[in-house]
């Protein structure tokens, strides 16, 4: 059976996509990610070792205990609202980076911004460039 | 080595966000965005020279080789950290993560590149930086320099 620490999971998606057995799921609606690990009996270790957190531990198996379920609530990006990272993998990816790569040129938060939002920004940027010399021609 | 986008000649057809994925079984690694009706920008990998999602991804699926940021599919568990860690959004999780990689393998190079009707794209930095000093030098000798 997997024991969860709940102060160590991200509630990112490793292990869901790992399990062999479908034993442990995931749903997920727009504003929050539930993740589920069933009663296990197989002898496999495959989301033990792929957990990014090590935050789960194989137990011996009782029937008493129940099924661990974590519900994660989604970080809304800071420009269009949408519901897109679980706080804990935000905040993993705040302590790996080098705090002068978590700011971009315009003091932007980045980390807190969705992927769709960031290529925009890039393309508003670029295409700044680009008008500044289109101006320089007429 | 990767793509340079010369943004003055993209007409925003989006043919190589189509060929992108035509190449890559349906699954595209490029986007092009519109700004305004002023520009259009095909947004893709950059392979940054310390690319973030090589730092966060914690069993070495992306890593650097050479220029290129590479992906191993067979070690990749498809957590997410990376498509998160990415300032330009252009890594995407899909059950895996998927980018561009430049084609790899690919006789004729980066199909991107190969398609564009426009030119706008090239793997070859002087090119692109030749084309922006001449754009600058005639803006310079039409006296538009203000």
């Amino acid at each position: 059976m997997i024991k969860v620490d709940r102060n160590l999971c991200l509630g990112c998606l490793s292990c869901s996509n790992v399990c062999p057995s479908q034993n442990i799921t995931r749903s997920e609606s727009f504003e929050k990610r539930t993740i589920h690990w069933k009663r296990c009996k197989e002898e496999c270790d495959l989301c033990v070792e792929f957990c990014p957190a090590k935050a789960l531990t194989l137990v011996p198996f009782d029937e008493n205990v129940p099924e661990p379920e974590i519900t994660f609530d989604l970080v809304a990006c800071r420009i269009c609202g949408s519901h897109y990272a679980t706080e804990p993998m935000l905040r993993r990816i705040e302590s790996v980076l080098p705090a002068n790569l978590q700011k971009d040129s315009s003091d932007l938060e980045w980390i807190r911004i969705c992927p769709i939002c960031r290529r925009d920004i890039e393309a508003q940027k670029v295409t700044k460039q680009i008008m500044m010399t289109r101006s320089k021609s007429i | 080595m990767p793509v340079y986008i010369d943004i003055s000649r993209c007409i925003g057809c989006r043919s190589c966000e189509v060929a992108c994925q035509r190449v890559h079984g349906g699954k595209g690694h490029v986007n092009v965005h519109y700004v305004g009706d002023t520009a259009s920008v095909p947004i893709f990998c950059h392979h940054c020279e310390e690319a973030n999602c090589t730092l966060v991804c914690f069993t070495g699926a992306l890593h650097k080789e050479g220029e290129r940021t590479a992906f191993d599919v067979e070690k990749c568990t498809g957590c997410g950290l990376c498509r998160l860690a990415c300032p330009f959004g252009v890594v995407w999780t899909d059950k895996i993560a998927h980018k561009c990689d430049l084609c790899d393998g690919r006789e004729g190079g980066p199909t991107c590149i190969i398609t564009c009707p426009a030119n706008a794209l090239s793997t070859d930095f002087d090119l692109a930086s030749k084309r922006a000093r001449s754009r600058a030098a005639k803006a310079a000798a039409q006296g538009g320099r203000r």
